[in-house]
């Protein structure tokens, strides 16, 4: 579970900012979409209670539950993840500072142990590894950077009834992007509703995972994602995201986004 | 303690707000055989059993947390009566502390944990909590909080907008446990019947940490004083007797990313610090510093350490010490599967080293077996080399639960 847990750090709500883009006519520029994306209006701040569950290609299933706040602190946002199940993994915490795309800083993020009892710096810089075992990457769930791309727009789709727009991204050589795993991605965005509804994820031409949103609810006047899945077509298996007892803008306090919260948990 | 209590009686009866306490508490029970490794002698290491509950109250501002753990190993059923009343049964409320929290400040009083630095396996700051050696490193390698002892302390926080600062008080002494002569993990340099033990002096430790996060970098500054964590035999009016020396330290700590790696140091230099010589307790300085690097990626995690200590003393022609540690860690989360492999170096005359090599498989949710064989390496009067009849093969199934 260490290394699991040492390897891993971002945010997991970000999978939400995985999320929206803006457009609305036939002709957009997705770049522009997706720096609205990357900036999309989440609250100064939303507290969720939040379950990963993981289904393997055998059939196992492994659940985490975890308590999650995050803050926004100007163009920058912080983050607390605190797991309070299953038993072994309960009292671990994850500190996330994520910084503003143009300011080209990686993001800072710190792990309790409550084995430790102190908290460890945690290395950003390559994302493509996965989360906590899951079948997300930590580049899949940390917020969204625009530049990893050049991107395409392809028109849009109709899917379960909403008009998505469909958007090639690419890395400028074809190959690789180091930081993430992937050489490129098919983005449907609901431009409504300012979200990502799906997403595959390709590398060296192979389509390795889909990204799908299953649920979606309006709370407090924020779109927000209930139910996602991540289905890996390489290893199979797949892991549900969900997100329950979501509130936004209730005033969390600044220094709850400190060691002292990872080392007590959120209550 | 009694000053700790009225302290915490008045911090509850003056404005701590009391909600609808809530409680949350988890466990694990663990069945571990022992099997000695090929030419090691000595009894059948039989089985160990383990225990363990942790709770937790809150109450708004006030919250109260335990932990009770339990250990058998049968190993020691047939040893001597001294032997056997140190090593086979621990039955110990392991911690028990409140916690009061304001917005700026935390209070946190009873018998605890506090833990210093950025180092793994080398306490080159952490001195608060001595460790519990009658297994030697072994329980600290499967979870560190297990393998340091608990102590009554009164610990306060600040959290200023740019520093945090965090004064630490011990009023009671504690000293590292060490395996009884007889038992698998009695070092050599201890007689086999130990001396009385001398506490003069008020006993209380004092020390001080000061952390902030600017650049990038996490940094932290330390002061302490007051005792050894180990018991040293010294000469007192014609009687041999065990005493901790007394210490005063300042320290610092720095963590940073450096691209895929995390680098990551301890250093400290020690004022006044107390070393077991031929004729007894000399009190010397040293300096000790510790390097770090982690990198993490795609389920593997790689750990370098090299720690080196140099002690200002021209008369006793002391050897420095350095030490370093390597550790590689593998989830095979696909196949629920962990590896783990450490390697410990110590070098200070003689070289000696510790293997560690563990897999575990988690084969339904919360329930894990696991095999572990460890070895130890060097001449018989070297850290690791004392223990070079002790190599062995563990295997254990392990339950965790939650209340």
């Amino acid at each position: 579970m260490n290394i699991l847990l040492k390897s891993s750090a971002i945010t997991l709500l970000s999978l939400v900012a995985l999320s929206a883009f803006a457009a609305s006519d036939s002709s957009i520029q997705p770049e522009v979409l997706l720096e609205q994306v990357r900036d999309r209006d989440e609250g100064d701040d939303r507290r969720s209670r939040m379950i990963l569950e993981q289904t393997m290609s055998d059939g196992f299933v492994r659940s985490r539950e975890l308590l999650m706040i995050e803050k926004k602190f100007g163009a920058e946002r912080k983050a607390v993840l605190s797991f309070t199940a299953p038993a072994d993994t309960a009292g671990t915490g994850i500190l996330m500072f994520s910084y503003e795309e143009a300011s080209g800083k990686d993001d800072d993020q710190w792990l309790y142990l409550p084995a430790l009892r102190q908290s460890r710096r945690i290395a950003t810089n390559s994302k493509e590894g996965p989360f906590l075992g899951t079948d997300f990457s930590f580049a899949d769930i940390e917020r969204l950077r625009v530049n990893d791309y050049i991107y395409e727009d392809q028109g849009t789709v109709e899917m379960n009834g909403r008009t998505l727009h469909k958007i090639v991204a690419k890395t400028a050589n074809g190959l690789e992007n180091p930081r993430t795993g992937y050489s490129q991605r098919m983005v449907f965005v609901d431009a409504e509703r300012l979200l990502i509804m799906r997403d595959e994820f390709y590398r060296e031409g192979r389509h390795i995972k889909t990204f799908e949103v299953a649920e979606l609810k309006d709370i407090d006047g924020y779109w927000t994602v209930t139910d996602a899945t991540m289905t890996n077509h390489v290893n199979g298996g797949f892991t549900k995201l969900l997100r329950k007892e979501t509130t936004y803008n209730t005033g969390i306090a600044d220094r709850m986004f400190n060691e002292r919260t990872l080392r007590s948990g959120i209550q | 303690m009694l000053r700790t209590q009225l302290l915490l009686v008045l911090l509850l009866v003056n404005g701590a707000v009391i909600a609808a306490p809530s409680f949350s508490g988890k466990g694990h029970v663990e069945a571990r055989q022992q099997q000695r490794i090929a030419t090691a002698e000595g009894d059948n290491l039989g089985q160990r059993y383990e225990g363990l509950l942790e709770g937790q109250v809150n109450s708004g501002r006030l919250k109260a947390n335990t932990i009770l753990l339990g250990r058998y190993r049968s190993q020691y059923d047939d040893a001597t009566a001294d032997v056997r009343d140190e090593m086979r049964t621990d039955v110990e409320l392991r911690e028990l502390y409140l916690t009061w929290s304001a917005d700026s400040f935390e209070i946190r009083a009873g018998k605890q944990q506090q833990a210093w630095g950025r180092a793994d396996y080398f306490r080159i700051v952490d001195v608060w909590n001595p460790l519990d050696l009658r297994e030697f490193l072994l329980p600290y390698f499967d979870n560190y909080s297990l393998g340091r002892q608990p102590r009554g302390m009164l610990i306060t926080d600040y959290f200023g907008d740019t520093w945090e600062q965090q004064l630490i008080i011990a009023p009671e002494r504690k000293a590292t446990r060490l395996a009884p002569a007889g038992s698998d993990f009695a070092v050599n340099s201890m007689p086999a019947n130990l001396p009385a033990v001398n506490e003069e002096g008020n006993g209380l430790d004092i020390g001080w940490r000061g952390k902030t996060f600017w650049s990038g970098n996490d940094i932290e500054l330390y002061a302490f004083h007051g005792y050894h964590a180990d018991y040293m035999l010294a000469m007192k009016n014609s009687l041999l007797i065990r005493e901790q020396p007394k210490r005063n330290m300042i320290g610092t700590s720095l963590a940073r990313p450096l691209g895929d790696w995390v680098f990551r140091t301890d250093a400290a230099h020690y004022m006044r610090e107390g070393r077991q010589t031929d004729v007894g307790i000399k009190d010397g300085s040293r300096t000790s510093a510790l390097m770090g690097f982690d990198r993490m990626k795609n389920e593997w995690m790689l750990n370098l350490q090299l720690a080196a200590t140099h002690w200002y003393d021209k008369e006793s022609n002391h050897h420095d010490v350095w030490e370093s540690s390597i550790s590689v860690d593998k989830n095979w989360s696909r196949y629920r599967l962990t590896t783990s492999l450490i390697w410990l170096v110590n070098l200070a005359e003689d070289s000696s080293q510790l293997w560690r090599a563990t897999i575990s498989y988690e084969f339904l949710p919360q329930w894990k077996a696991s095999i572990a064989g460890v070895s130890f390496v060097g001449k018989n009067s070297t850290q690791f080399g004392q223990f070079d009849q002790q190599d062995r093969i563990m295997l254990s199934l392990r339950k965790d639960f939650s209340l």
